[in-house]
């Protein structure tokens, strides 16, 4: 690689680096706003352009052979099977056969909550 | 026989030993730290009080902090480059100063479960803290191991030595990198 090409392949890394940090002071900015649909919004695709930016250019996953991005994306699969397998039993208070009590428990003990209805103390789902 | 034979290629593979080995560590890891936060979220949804806990974390250090990593990540690929021009001492000086990126870093984190734990905030005080904790600190152990890697690495390439292996470090330090965007934006910004 001749020095012109060093210099201009390095000028491209210090331009995503630019970018790099540059994305997370738009989530920054988006949170101070204080509207929480905002800062999710700006969050996911801030979280979702970083990592491209990072694994395209810096990792440089598209020169390798196939099979790597398949083994990574295999890493993910497990990480999306584990969350959709477990997050009803976490998130749901009962289901086929089987009931979570302690997620009924007062309030002052720590339990997972169904977001969409209002918090009580839980001792009126028994009655 | 009177030498000794190391593997650094396979044709089957298509690519260096030790450059799979690293893919597949990255492919390992990615369950691992999904996992925590793919569970730290659906914890997250199930409890919107939570919401009081992750104002307590110092959006402004978490944003030096992911400056301070991805100036890190490019100090890894410029060491990289300087090594592909086979320029060993410039890529163990780039090296170098990635390794101290992941060092200050550590400090900064250091300081903040200081603060958390010196205010009685520490795992066991609820699920919270046991996800920030566990997830934080494991990342840490991975900055950890980081930077000693790259200081090894840093340590053969001023002599000329592995130049092969300044890339290897870099893939990972990136990694490292990705991960830490999602953290920040999970538990800092995310609220």
């Amino acid at each position: 690689m001749s020095n012109e090409a060093a210099a201009l392949e390095e000028r491209k890394y210090w331009r995503i680096w630019a970018i790099l940090v540059s994305l997370p002071l738009m989530s920054l900015a988006a949170q101070q706003t204080g509207l929480g649909w905002l800062a999710i919004t700006v969050s996911l695709v801030v979280m979702l352009t970083s990592t491209w930016f990072a694994v395209t250019t810096w990792m440089h996953v598209h020169l390798e052979p196939r099979y790597i991005p398949y083994l990574c994306i295999m890493g993910l699969a497990g990480m999306f099977m584990f969350f959709f397998m477990v997050s009803p039993d976490v998130m749901n208070h009962e289901g086929n056969n089987w009931k979570n009590p302690s997620a009924n428990a007062p309030a002052h003990i720590e339990r997972p909550v169904d977001p969409l209805k209002p918090r009580g103390t839980g001792v009126e789902a028994h009655h | 026989m009177s030498g000794q034979i190391i593997a650094t290629g396979r044709s089957a593979a298509g690519m260096p030993t030790g450059k799979l080995a690293v893919w597949m560590v990255i492919a390992s890891e990615i369950p691992i730290f999904g996992g925590i936060l793919a569970s730290y979220l659906m914890h997250r949804i199930g409890h919107p009080d939570w919401a009081q806990m992750t104002a307590g974390l110092n959006v402004w250090i978490g944003t030096f902090n992911t400056a301070l990593l991805v100036t890190s990540s490019l100090f890894a690929m410029l060491a990289h480059a300087a090594a592909e021009r086979g320029n060993g001492p410039l890529a163990a000086a780039r090296l170098r100063l990635a390794a101290y990126g992941g060092l200050v870093f550590l400090c900064i984190k250091a300081y903040e479960w200081y603060t958390k734990i010196s205010h009685d905030h520490v795992p066991q005080t609820g699920t919270f803290y046991g996800y920030y904790f566990s997830a934080t600190g494991l990342h840490a152990i991975h900055i950890l191991a980081g930077v000693a890697i790259l200081l090894a690495i840093a340590a053969q390439a001023e002599k000329g030595k592995h130049l092969g292996r300044v890339e290897l470090i870099g893939i990972y330090w990136h990694f490292v990198d990705v991960v830490w965007f999602f953290l920040f934006h999970i538990f800092y910004i995310i609220r």
